[in-house]
């Protein structure tokens, strides 16, 4: 199961923008995953998709309940800072990928969500709606909207032309 | 306009190659006469690409609690019921039982079989390390999602990566205590009468000290097959005289009595190799191999190796040559040779461990890379950083020994740094060292890697001789029979000796070697095993005062042909005054004999240990030996014996 640690991991890292959240929820798809395993193995789903489904659903449990307590935004921008705020790391990162991280996380969750899953994990638009249990038209305005919103953004500060 | 505005709402699953045929067709069509939709599309284009770069080297752990076990223990806190209860470690054990209940239940039944083998199929092949990313150029009808494979080198972003294998890597294993060592089946003794010649390949590893050394810092003994008593011994220098004469090394003997058992002696055999000042050393051509994998992303384990390379580096020379290779799922090379100092260093930061361990790829690259960059009458090594625990391709220890092997003869030699705990494999470690004309090192903390990078590095890095073999026949006459302290897996057989394509240990520049035998003198009437008793021949002694004779073969780096040392030692005074060395040594072997809690440990005592420690200190410029003495009264007091 090691094998989709990593992906798991950085997926929720940043969905979540938050590491230690991201560890909290990606050992929570663990443990449903075990405890679910001989019906997972049963009905011959993909483990892969049903980790990453799983993971997403512990992701939107954090988010409500982080939300349920009015802190969302705020933490996640305190977090977010205190995130990005290793001189040394950035130091190596590209300066425009670095910009490029902080417009990804003023984007909405669920839009953060799809755009990584497309360009990090490389899934289809079908393989995405399966993760979030939605239509692949849903996943397809969402990537459109998120794509979008990100180019403006980023046009405004300069970053594209 | 209005044509825009729905074309738009499409643009981004036309880049993703999710388009129906016929959408994409007049797609195709509008954008062919429309600037501001193609300028759109170009932008679209250039922040996907630019998000899937950005989240390409954007930080993230690659691993749950990766190393907490570890922490557990060191500091061993009392758990109390909620710590245990919440406890990853817990949560992974509850699991994993939970999950063999759930086996055990179900291959009870007939079910077993379609369920194991929808089981199968349901482990898709996994794509943990090699991250598939869609690659945005070749937009084409239904198939436009065409996945490009990259290896995961998180933060390595400027690299080259060049993929060589990449292996699919294996579950891995668990995060207990899966150090490796090979059982050590300690020499005997051997009657001088039946079998006269001990013949034995020289080792000039010392990893054994410094891994023993970890497990005592951290109040454990450690396990018997981890105490290699001729690598403790080689540890140390010793005070032996200058080689002067025509061979680059020469040999030191002294015999004295055994200190652990009175009625034996200890014969000392010691090599000392031709010191070469730093500046006459030849140029370094170095292929750092590293370790990258998860298993090394821990705190006493990439930065330490970051800081040991470091080291290393700072010793560059203007003519020396680094590059580096890297392997995790799959090997890459980081960075080519250089001799730029900033390069280099900036090359180690960036390293960063994540994936599972294809070292037999890596091995390969790097054996490459070395070639390609090779410096005729130079040193050319690879430097193997690791903790050994490869998972993915070539990974059994015959199939590695046999890919050094072949590499073996290419003129580039090796050396081996061992790296952490838990999950080290030290016998897969000795054996490509030992296989790959190359010495082993294990580093446990900084001070060791100054050890075995700075002040050694003349030593360690430049190979002075050869295929050193040594060869011992003693005088039955005087000897009943003699015993070699360790140098069990280097022993060869006797006609090894003068087969000069069978490979041995190298010599570094100023290094020595120190090989001890316990001696049963032939009056003794200690019970030996009966000598068989031949029926057509017959033993005669020729009469002599010899008690031994030692004969020494060696190879200069660069020829195939070997040179033979001869070398008597009389019995009675050995001529030796002062024998610091041999007491020193005997100490060292003493104390390896009680850790192993050998059969042949007689009266050792961890106190006449430190007694004869204290006593040959010596000048101890690096404080070595004053560090054996803290460890010995450590492990006295672990061993919870005054003996």
């Amino acid at each position: 199961m090691e094998q989709y640690q990593g992906a798991l991991l950085r997926y929720a890292t940043r969905v979540l923008n938050n590491e230690e959240a991201a560890q909290d929820v990606v050992q929570e798809a663990f443990i449903r995953l075990y405890g679910n395993w001989g019906s997972v193995m049963q009905r011959g789903v993909k483990v892969k998709g049903w980790l990453f489904r799983t993971t997403h659903n512990a992701a939107v449990d954090y988010i409500r309940r982080e939300s349920r307590r009015k802190l969302l935004h705020e933490r996640q921008h305190e977090q977010a800072d205190v995130f990005e705020a290793d001189p040394e790391e950035e130091n190596q990162r590209n300066e425009r990928q670095v910009i490029v991280m902080q417009h990804l996380n003023s984007l909405k969750p669920k839009e953060r969500e799809v755009l990584v899953l497309r360009l990090q994990e490389g899934m289809s638009y079908k393989e995405i709606a399966g993760v979030l249990k939605r239509s692949e038209g849903y996943v397809g305005t969402l990537i459109h909207t998120a794509t979008q919103k990100l180019t403006k953004s980023l046009r405004q500060a300069g970053v594209v032309a | 306009m209005k044509k825009c505005k729905q074309v738009e709402k499409k643009l981004s699953a036309y880049l993703h190659g999710e388009l129906k045929a016929s959408d994409f067709r007049k797609i195709e069509a509008h954008l062919a006469g429309c600037e501001a939709c193609r300028a759109e599309l170009a932008a679209e284009k250039a922040v996907i690409e630019l998000l899937g770069t950005a989240l390409e080297a954007a930080p993230a752990p690659v691993k749950l609690s990766p190393w907490r076990s570890v922490r557990v223990r060191d500091t061993a806190p009392k758990n109390t019921f909620e710590k245990i209860w919440f406890s990853p470690q817990f949560k992974a054990a509850l699991a994993s039982g939970v999950l063999t209940t759930l086996f055990l239940l179900i291959s009870g039944s007939y079910v077993i079989f379609t369920v194991v083998q929808k089981q199968d199929m349901a482990f898709e092949p996994p794509a943990p390390v090699m991250r598939p990313r869609m690659e945005l150029k070749q937009v084409k009808v239904g198939i436009g999602k065409e996945k490009k494979r990259t290896p995961k080198f998180a933060a390595m972003p400027e690299t080259m990566l060049l993929e060589v294998d990449a292996p699919e890597p294996a579950v891995a294993g668990l995060p207990f205590n899966t150090e490796q060592y090979d059982a050590i089946i300690e020499n005997s003794f051997c009657l001088a009468m039946q079998s006269p010649l001990s013949t034995f390949s020289i080792d000039v590893d010392t990893a054994a000290y410094s891994n023993v050394r970890r497990f005592l810092n951290h109040n454990q003994l450690p396990p018997p097959d981890a105490v290699r008593i001729e690598e403790m011994v080689n540890y140390f220098q010793y005070d032996y005289p200058q080689p002067d004469g025509i061979h680059p090394l020469v040999v030191s003997l002294d015999v004295d009595k055994c200190p652990w058992n009175e009625a034996h002696q200890l014969a000392l055999i010691g090599l000392q190799g031709l010191e070469i000042e730093t500046e006459n050393l030849p140029p370094n051509n170095l292929t750092f191999l590293v370790d990258a994998s998860g298993s090394m992303d821990a705190p006493y384990k990439m930065p330490l190796l970051k800081s040991s390379l470091r080291l290393l580096v700072e010793q560059m020379r203007p003519e020396d040559r680094i590059s580096i290779v890297a392997y995790a799922g799959a090997a890459g090379l980081v960075l080519a040779p250089t001799s730029d100092k900033t390069v280099i260093l900036n090359a180690i930061e960036n390293l960063e461990a994540g994936g599972s361990t294809a070292g037999g790829a890596g091995i390969e690259l790097a054996y490459k890379t070395a070639k390609e960059s090779f410096i005729k009458e130079g040193n050319n090594r690879v430097i193997l950083a690791t903790d050994g625990d490869f998972n993915v391709g070539v990974s059994s220890d015959g199939d590695l020994v046999r890919l050094i092997q072949k590499k073996r003869n290419s003129g580039i030699y090796l050396t081996v740094l061992g790296f952490g705990m838990d999950n080290y494999k030290d016998s897969k470690m000795e054996k490509l060292a030992q296989h790959g004309s190359g010495n082993y090192a294990y580093i446990d903390d900084i001070l060791e890697a100054k050890k075995v990078l700075v002040n050694e590095m003349g030593g360690t890095l430049k190979t002075i001789a050869k295929d050193v073999k040594l060869q011992i026949e003693f005088n039955p006459a005087h000897v009943k029979a003699y015993r070699l302290i360790g140098y069990e897996n280097r022993m060869l057989a006797t006609e090894d000796f003068d087969n000069d394509q069978r490979d041995a240990g190298e010599l570094g520049a100023g290094h020595t070697v120190t090989a001890l035998y316990e001696l049963i003198p032939a009056d003794s009437d200690e019970k030996m095993p009966e000598l068989a008793d031949l029926k057509y021949q017959k033993t005669k002694l020729i009469p002599s005062d010899e008690l031994m004779t030692v004969k020494l073969r060696y190879k200069t780096p660069d020829a195939d042909d070997s040179q033979l040392i001869v070398q008597t030692v009389k019995t009675g005074i050995s001529g030796v005054i002062d024998h610091g060395n041999l007491e020193f040594a005997g100490a060292v072997a003493e104390f390896g004999l009680l850790l192993r809690d050998s059969e042949f440990k007689a009266n050792a005592s961890y106190d006449r240990v430190l007694e004869r420690a204290r006593e040959n200190r010596g000048e101890d410029p690096h404080g070595y030996r004053a560090e054996f003495i803290r460890l010995v009264e450590k492990a006295k007091l672990l061993s919870g014996s005054g003996k």
